[in-house]
């Protein structure tokens, strides 16, 4: 298996059309503005798993949205590509519908373990 | 090699550790004093973010955040300046600061509806494996959900497709989708509607919803959409999708800081 974080568009950035702010693990207030280019996406992505301790590695969307966009990722959705390259789980939509534990029974099916 | 997968199964466990939106959703900690005189008529999280972009951008310190002071892009400024007189100011903060946009008529709202419901639950409803969402998945759906004519939607129409939870989940957009829906104002928003919605999409009438006409996510069955991204930690990295093929599944977890 190999788990990736696809890093994209802000969803409640500073200067957004639905800003939010929040606080990070040490309390400190976070002033998220949404990237403009890759290299400061790519600095915040490092700021978010730094401060999350994610265990995965995450890769960058293009400044375009590209992947995003054929995705739908946005706000947040999970997907499990099998080893044939199809999609064997597509996420329903962050933040109600995003289902970790729907991506685990499939990978489970994928990977061919019992519950 | 099953010891090891059921090892590597453990990291879906922490995906549970992702708070379900955007990856962090703590909105607590406490509001400091406004910092600046143009601020103290704002409150909260309001007030700070607006005292954050003065301290960034208000170089002559005049209270207001000029397009020449604010360096960067156009979108964001938009969205900023939302009163559209030329600069960022408390008064595009203060509660209900906007450009008063007119209404869309019945069928561009009928169309964005579609839009939301495809976006939203275009992952339930594509099924048959190929890009795009038919006038027949869409109806199929319809009636799975027992859905006719006369329906008045509420959550528990969803519970079918969503379970109980995710219904339940539902509840606060069920009343907007049904104000939106019902577009011939018969007080009802069913098949007829949802009907309407998909042709509203439909553009071209071919009996496809396509992704060129309405955002669809891609559906189990798909070919994945493939791409080359570079590590957020090192861009001289990059990973593409495709090379995963006959080797391992892959788990993608798309999101973002806020």
């Amino acid at each position: 298996m190999a788990f990736y974080i696809v890093y994209i568009r802000e969803a409640h950035a500073v200067d957004s059309s639905w800003p939010m702010l929040h606080d990070n693990k040490a309390g400190e207030t976070q002033f998220i503005e949404d990237p403009i280019d890759e290299i400061e996406r790519a600095k915040v992505a490092g700021a978010c798993v730094a401060d999350l301790g994610l265990p995965m590695p995450a890769l960058v969307d293009s400044i375009d949205d590209a992947v995003n966009s054929s995705y739908r990722g946005w706000p947040d959705r999970l997907f499990l590509i099998d080893a044939e390259g199809k999609v064997a789980y597509s996420g329903g939509r962050g933040p109600f519908f995003f289902a970790p534990d729907g991506l685990e029974q499939s990978i489970r099916r994928v990977l061919g373990l019992q519950d | 090699m099953i010891a090891a997968h059921s090892r590597r199964v453990v990291a879906p466990a922490l995906l549970v550790a992702l708070v379900g939106c955007q990856f962090t959703r703590d909105h607590g900690g406490p509001a400091p004093s406004p910092i600046s005189p143009s601020s103290r008529t704002l409150e909260g999280a309001t007030a700070r973010r607006f005292d954050f972009l003065l301290e960034s951008y208000d170089s002559d310190r005049d209270g207001a955040v000029s397009r020449a002071e604010y360096r960067r892009d156009d979108r964001a400024f938009g969205n900023l300046d939302r009163d559209g007189d030329g600069a960022i100011t408390a008064a595009d903060f203060a509660r209900g600061a906007g450009r008063g946009d007119a209404r869309p008529d019945a069928e561009a709202k009928s169309r964005q509806v579609a839009r939301r419901i495809f976006d939203v639950y275009g992952c339930y409803v594509n099924t048959d494996g190929q890009p795009g969402i038919t006038r027949a998945e869409w109806t199929s759906a319809i009636d799975a959900l027992g859905i006719d004519d006369d329906t008045r939607l509420t959550a528990a129409n969803f519970e079918p497709l969503l379970g109980p939870d995710g219904a339940a989940k539902m509840a606060p957009m069920v009343g907007m989708m049904f104000r939106t829906l019902d577009v011939d104002g018969d007080d009802d928003a069913g098949k007829a509607d949802l009907l309407a919605a998909f042709d509203a999409v439909d553009a071209n009438d071919d009996g496809v919803a396509s992704t060129d006409e309405v955002p669809v996510p891609p559906g189990v069955g798909e070919v994945a959409p493939d791409f080359t991204l570079r590590h957020a930690d090192d861009p001289s990295r990059s990973v593409t999708l495709s090379s995963f093929r006959g080797d391992k599944p892959v788990a993608l977890i798309f999101g973002s800081y806020t």
